[in-house]
């Protein structure tokens, strides 16, 4: 009975001094308090507000002495702050997730990217490699050829060097020639596939350069020309090599596509495989005073366009010649020979951004032919495929 | 319900203490989660859903009225140990994918690396003055 009434006594104090307080709402409150909290008030608000509340109510109960039910209250409110934190953990994990998983992709597409660049930069690094060890044995021999013959030319009396420059300026003007033509592909290719300017730029002043000098003597002119025929083609060849969006072969040098020219075209047109391309050469296309293709020039280009197909990958090149004896002439009728082949084929439907021209006027063509020079009254037409 | 069903329900919950399914469901629940590994992940937070379980059977056995109170408590735990496996999981999956992410990152700087080592040597080599990317 004494133990009892001590009891309630104790009951009593402690219920007006306002209650005790159960382990579970400190337990509680220090979850508050915790680092994560800010992070999953931010991200799991709902379960935080019902631990929140769960707490407020514990805390009431605990004032009014109820400690069974305060105690409880702290312990769910203290679940579910728990809950909370793992919540908003769970969301910055999926978040990270997401996000490594977006990088990965990208990483892995870039990978694909690089790994297709990489293939490519090595083909064509390759190629230039390749192209510039045959053109250096080229070089050398030309330039030991150049040095011996030069060694005869410096014994040589004035008159008879003279006449030495009178003997080798024409074939010094048709590498001249062959070089201009060859400039004239890779400007007409750098608009397709992409420029190298520098190297055009090069090109063009050796090419102006030996021009200067082809009237002199020919130890001046002979190596300048070699340079200006030798930057020429390696200006094209690098155009084929680094041509977007990938090297652009010579359809000369494919054996299915020549033969098949061949097949195809042989016994009408000339065919030969030249630096430019495959080179189709009609002797005497045009009417002479009349004007206007002859009427077996035009067949002949009908045919050549049914050959190319409309292809959209076709890549023409025409250069013309027409020998008058007025200068004048020969430019301005080479040009309409140029023109008219033109017309023929875009009445054929291919594009005319992939056809160009140019007319040399009486200039001898370098290429070999039907006909090289006057022996072709009514002009000569030259129909290049630079890409099939 | 019949009288009888009533008087056999009890009777099982006071054999076990607990109703037969919320008992069942602890276990099942409490085995699951012991096989993912709660124990390491949330050490001790088993220990209270048991203590909150055994509770729930005290309270039903004798009649205490908090039976339902400490079922609630018992699930809203039960679902956080759920909650906190599946979090360990994907911190999990997190520390495994950026260990490919970095792979991956790393594989994709080689490539980029041997590119622009063509690129220069090219360039290097003096033969063409500039790349025409494709």
């Amino acid at each position: 009975m004494k133990k009892l009434a001590t009891a309630a006594f104790f009951c009593a104090v402690c219920g007006c001094a306002g209650a005790t307080y159960p382990r579970e709402i400190a337990q509680a409150q220090a979850l508050t308090e915790s680092k994560l909290a800010l992070s999953a008030r931010k991200l799991a608000p709902a379960l935080w507000k019902l631990g929140s509340d769960a707490l407020a109510a514990s805390l009431e109960r605990a004032g009014k002495g109820d400690s069974t039910e305060s105690g409880l209250l702290a312990t769910e409110a203290m679940i579910h702050f728990k809950t909370a934190i793992a919540v908003s953990r769970g969301k910055v994990a999926d978040e990270r997730i997401r996000s490594l998983k977006e990088d990965m992709a990208r990483y892995e597409n870039d990978r694909e990217k690089f790994t297709t660049l990489r293939k490519d930069a090595e083909v064509r690094f390759l190629k230039i490699m390749s192209y510039h060890m045959e053109q250096k044995d080229e070089a050398e021999l030309r330039r030991s050829s150049f040095e011996n013959e030069r060694e005869k030319y410096l014994k040589l009396t004035d008159e008879e060097k003279e006449k030495w420059n009178n003997l080798h300026r024409p074939a010094l003007g048709r590498q001249l020639q062959s070089a201009a033509g060859l400039v004239e592909v890779a400007r007409f290719m750098a608009f397709h596939f992409g420029e190298l300017q520098a190297q055009q730029d090069e090109a063009e002043k050796a090419l102006a350069t030996a021009s200067d000098a082809l009237p002199g003597p020919w130890d001046t002119a002979r190596p300048l020309v070699d340079d200006a025929l030798l930057k020429a083609q390696r200006l094209l060849m690098h155009q084929r090599i680094l041509a977007k969006p990938g090297p652009i072969e010579n359809p000369a040098a494919r054996t299915d596509i020549f033969e098949m020219v061949g097949k195809n075209l042989g016994g009408k047109v000339f065919v030969s495989a030249t630096f430019k391309g495959i080179l189709l050469s009609i002797e005497n296309p045009w009417e002479g005073k009349k004007g206007g293709l002859k009427g077996s020039a035009a067949a002949l280009i009908d045919d050549i366009a049914g050959l190319l197909g409309g292809g959209k990958e076709a890549l023409v090149f025409i250069e013309t010649y027409y020998f008058d004896k007025s200068e004048k002439i020969s430019l301005e009728t080479s040009d309409e020979i140029g023109k008219s082949a033109m017309s023929a084929l875009l009445d054929r439907n291919l594009d005319s951004e992939r056809i160009a021209f140019k007319g040399w006027g009486a200039v001898a063509s370098a290429d070999s032919g039907p006909c090289l020079s006057s022996a072709c009254p009514d002009g000569r037409l030259d129909i290049i495929i630079v890409n099939f | 319900m019949t009288a009888a069903a009533v008087c056999l329900l009890f009777a099982l919950t006071a054999v076990s203490g607990s109703s037969p399914d919320i008992e069942k469901t602890y276990k099942v629940k409490v085995q699951q989660l012991k096989q993912a590994g709660i124990e390491d992940i949330a050490p001790g937070e088993l220990e209270t859903a048991r203590g909150l379980f055994e509770a729930y059977g005290k309270e039903e056995r004798e009649g205490g009225g908090l039976a339902k109170r400490y079922q609630k408590l018992l699930d809203l735990q039960l679902k956080f140990l759920e909650e906190a496996g599946r979090v360990s999981a994907a911190q999990e999956e997190v520390r495994q994918l950026e260990k490919e992410a970095n792979e991956a990152l790393k594989a994709m700087k080689t490539e980029k690396a041997a590119y622009e080592y063509f690129i220069d040597q090219t360039l290097a080599s003096g033969l063409v003055s500039q790349w025409a990317t494709p």
